[in-house]
């Protein structure tokens, strides 16, 4: 696998880990590699801002005084509505689209490990909570995707070499 | 141990130098191709010089009475009329697919001649696919689209054609394969074969990998078939790259419709298309 796509426009580049959330503008690109985790990538047409989540669970059970903990969906999500508010825009403006869960475990049986599937469905229903447009999703398999998205034009690039020797490597590692 | 490098590096060596021997069936298949490249050409002659051809007269009528082209199912029987029903763009990909699939016959043991038959029929199946998408989903040129799918393994039927040459080359770790080495022995044979500067780019854009979500461009278009194909490409499965079933699921919303409604009202399109291509 060969690096990104080379963007024209000189820009900095946000690596996402496990957990890790960006919200953002001007000319910034996302990077981030996943496996069963899964990202949403919000983005505002016409303001040009945008941001992407990168979470490995759905939920989990959280005191009030902790702090919102991107690697759960439901928290992730909430990150996104608070820079949503803060800029002024409401989520239904913004344009979705979510990639990964695929399942890791190739050849086991569905089950508990079937993490997958379950972030994928559990990001579905909360983008069509705050009736957020689905544009593209690209989810399921076996293997990693390597994702960039373009802030400033909303560009969103994958790579996903599938199988269990699926590598990717790039710049980025 | 296999130096599998070395010998790719050997392939492409060889690739470059562009001593690629075509069949003689190609031979014709090339003619025509040179033939189009003619602003002057002629459809009598070119409707004589594919009469001259079995498999790509075969060819040309399957596809011209396919349901791609001839959705009110009325067949024609004469080569003619059916050039006329396909258009220069499609003959010219006709002629490549004849190329590429003879690129099987340069096998010399009968289990490589299995794998680029495989292979042959994944490339069909890409093709027609990106046919369709070409035109309801990303709206690039469909003609283009088809001649890329078409041609877009012509490293690996290389790769494949030279594999005895490297005994136990196929058996090795072919990940160095679906690195660079791809790209530069297919490079090299599509510009033996002479092949467009669009359809070029759009290759680079699928040996690097990155699909764009949505889909927009020609590679794009490519990208996407390939990754929508039921049927794998073969040298996948020997490099552990294969999905052993578990398909992606991929979703883009076009319009007011969505990718995998367009897929599902054109499956007859594709698969007669590619029944017709793979003949």
């Amino acid at each position: 696998m060969k690096p990104a796509p080379h963007a024209a426009t000189a820009h900095k580049t946000v690596v996402l880990s496990a957990g890790d959330f960006h919200f953002g503008s001007g000319h910034t690109r996302i990077t981030t590699l996943l496996g069963s985790c899964v990202s949403i990538t919000l983005w505002h047409p016409r303001k040009h801002i945008g941001g992407m989540c990168h979470y490995m669970m759905t939920e989990r059970n959280r005191a009030a005084d902790d702090a919102l903990d991107g690697r759960y969906a439901s928290e992730a999500f909430e990150l996104f509505l608070l820079h949503v508010e803060q800029a002024g825009t409401r989520p239904s403006e913004y344009q979705a689209k979510l990639f990964g869960g695929a399942n890791m475990f190739a050849g086991t049986p569905r089950g508990k490990m079937d993490i997958g599937p379950r972030n994928i469905e559990y990001g579905r229903k909360l983008l069509a909570s705050k009736n957020i447009a689905l544009m593209a999703e690209h989810v399921g398999g076996s293997g990693r995707r390597k994702l960039h998205f373009d802030i400033w034009s909303g560009d969103v690039w994958l790579a996903f070499p599938e199988g269990e020797n699926a590598e990717i490597r790039n710049a980025y590692g | 141990m296999m130096d599998v490098r070395s010998a790719l590096d050997a392939i492409a060596a060889d690739a470059a130098r562009g001593d690629i021997v075509f069949s003689t069936h190609s031979e014709i298949a090339l003619r025509v191709q040179r033939m189009l490249d003619d602003p002057d050409c002629a459809i009598d002659g070119l409707g004589k010089l594919v009469s001259a051809e079995p498999m790509l007269s075969a060819r040309v009528l399957g596809i011209a009475n396919s349901i791609a082209y001839n959705p009110g199912g009325r067949a024609i029987s004469e080569l003619r009329s059916a050039i006329s029903r396909l258009g220069f763009a499609t003959l010219r990909a006709l002629a490549a697919s004849i190329i590429v699939r003879q690129m099987r016959e340069m096998s010399k043991a009968e289990e490589h001649r299995a794998l680029a038959s495989r292979l042959w029929e994944h490339t069909a199946h890409v093709a027609a696919l990106a046919r369709v998408i070409a035109r309801r989903v990303t709206h690039q040129n469909p003609d283009a689209a088809f001649f890329a799918g078409i041609v877009h393994e012509v490293g690996s039927f290389y790769l494949i054609s030279r594999a005895s040459t490297f005994p136990g080359l196929l058996s090795s770790d072919l990940e160095p394969w679906h690195g660079e080495g791809e790209a530069r022995v297919g490079r090299a044979v599509l510009r033996a074969l002479d092949v467009p500067a669009h359809i070029l780019e759009a290759m680079e854009t699928l040996w690097s990998g990155y699909l764009a979500m949505p889909p927009a461009s020609l590679g794009d278009t490519l990208l996407l078939a390939d990754q929508l194909s039921p049927i794998e490409s073969p040298l996948d499965a020997l490099a552990g790259m294969s999905r052993k079933g578990m398909a992606v699921e991929l979703e883009v919303l076009i319009d007011d419709e969505t990718l995998t409604s367009i897929l599902a009202e054109s499956a007859e399109e594709v698969a007669s298309l590619s029944a017709a291509l793979k003949g």
